[in-house]
């Protein structure tokens, strides 16, 4: 069959024929092969990176609860120390009304004690100052009686004086 | 001494500088045919046939065909003895080369018809090593003796318009059957849709490198231009032309495949429709 610009049915169909020789030829041959080839090492590169997903998600986890593990024992650490703080803080102040309490007891016994040497000490001087005025008027006393006599001798003898000028 | 012999190099660089020139400057070379004739014979092969193993008289564009199938076959039979029971999770340059060959045109497959993708990525590797492999072929230069008694070099197959019209409707046609094979008789109005699809294929694949193949027929038909250039027209428009033909066709075969094997959206449904529209 001759149509224009030398076109042969039948060579298209030789041509057609060579063409589905050549592709199924080099599928078979070739492409499958390489292609199985990548596909399989594809899978197992993705399960290789799924693993490694799982892995690491459960690493994950376990750091979270590692992490929550370490919250707790933090915010137990933290209530101890409030606790024991607050333990502290109560045996200081108990011990700080102990010794307020004995400062007052201190106090109080010297202020007694005080008292009592302040009594004393002025019943001392009360008597010591009555025996100082007794030893004093005692002694005024005799002095005075003394002096009237001296006095009276010295006037006796002034007036003897006179009369032997006389 | 050393003067004399620097004059006589001189003299004999002359010398064959002028031989040279008068030669390539002298007749038309060892042409029997002008050159309307040898266009006209590049396209049309009336006169240059060769014989298909005595049986019948065919284009020598039929025997390149034959000859790329077999040097092809025989490389992917090597490569799948020796290099590819060889392959590692790290490639080497073979590997790697191997693995980009079949990677491109699957990815371009799985790229551009992402529902229906089987049969493409083969039908696309045959195709595009097909026309790469052939249309380098012409630089090989293989002869091949014509029913007339004259020694021809083997044309690229695909530059016979029998060879780039089978190309044409066979894609055509492998896409019909994808259609076909993924929706059904949708598939086949998707595909007659595209009528001129085998028209315009097979003649841009027949332009292409027929153009290429004149060129070429007329720079090695003057002596005078067939030093240096054909470096450039020959080698590196042909490598240009290999790379070109090979990626339009299988994309344009992996684009239309997808087109045509899409799968059918189902219809919303009428109430909603109208709601959307009252939305609207």
């Amino acid at each position: 069959m001759n149509l224009p610009l030398n076109i042969d049915l039948q060579q298209i169909f030789l041509h057609m024929l060579n063409f589905v020789i050549l592709a199924g030829g080099l599928y078979f041959i070739l492409y499958s092969p390489v292609k199985k080839f990548m596909d399989q090492r594809a899978a197992r590169y993705a399960e290789m990176d799924a693993a490694a997903a799982q892995k690491l998600a459960e690493a994950e986890k376990l750091a979270a609860g590692h992490q929550a593990q370490l919250d707790k024992l933090e915010d137990e650490l933290r209530e101890r120390r409030a606790e024991s703080q607050k333990i502290a803080q109560a045996a200081a102040q108990q011990q700080l009304d102990r010794a307020q309490q004995q400062a007052d007891q201190i106090i109080a016994a010297a202020r007694k004690n005080a008292e009592s040497i302040r009594a004393k000490a002025l019943t001392d001087s009360q008597k010591e100052l009555k025996e100082l005025a007794m030893a004093a008027a005692e002694k005024l006393a005799l002095s005075s009686s003394r002096d009237a006599f001296d006095e009276f001798l010295d006037l006796a003898e002034e007036g003897d004086q006179h009369e032997q000028h006389e | 001494m050393k003067q004399n012999k620097r004059k006589l190099i001189l003299w004999l660089a002359l010398i064959v500088v002028l031989a040279v020139a008068s030669v390539l400057t002298g007749g038309a070379g060892g042409e029997t045919e002008s050159v309307q004739e040898v266009m006209r014979d590049a396209v049309l092969h009336e006169s240059g046939r060769v014989s298909l193993f005595g049986i019948k008289d065919v284009n020598p564009g039929l025997i390149s065909a034959y000859v790329v199938t077999v040097l092809l076959l025989v490389l992917a039979a090597c490569l799948r003895i020796f290099a590819v029971p060889r392959f590692q999770d790290v490639p080497g340059r073979l590997q790697m080369l191997l693995e980009l060959w079949v990677g491109t045109f699957r990815d371009m497959a799985e790229k551009n018809s992402p529902h229906h993708n089987q049969v493409l990525g083969p039908y696309l590797f045959g195709a595009g090593s097909y026309i790469f492999v052939s249309t380098l072929f012409e630089m090989l230069g293989l002869q091949a003796v014509t029913t007339a008694g004259h020694s021809i070099a083997l044309p690229a197959p695909l530059s016979d318009i029998n060879g780039a019209i089978a190309m044409g409707v066979l894609s055509y046609l492998f896409i019909l059957s994808g259609g076909v094979g993924a929706v059904g008789l949708r598939g086949v109005g998707r595909t007659l849709k595209e009528f001129s699809l085998p028209i315009s294929m097979s003649f841009r694949l027949f332009g292409a490198l027929l153009s290429g193949l004149l060129v070429t027929e007329l720079v090695y038909f003057y002596i005078t231009l067939s030093f240096v250039l054909p470096v450039i027209v020959g080698v590196l428009f042909t490598l240009l032309h290999a790379l070109i033909q090979s990626y339009v066709l299988t994309m344009l075969v992996a684009l239309y495949y997808g087109e045509v094997s899409e799968p059918v959206q189902p219809k919303a449904p009428k109430a909603k429709r109208n709601k959307n529209a009252l939305a609207a």
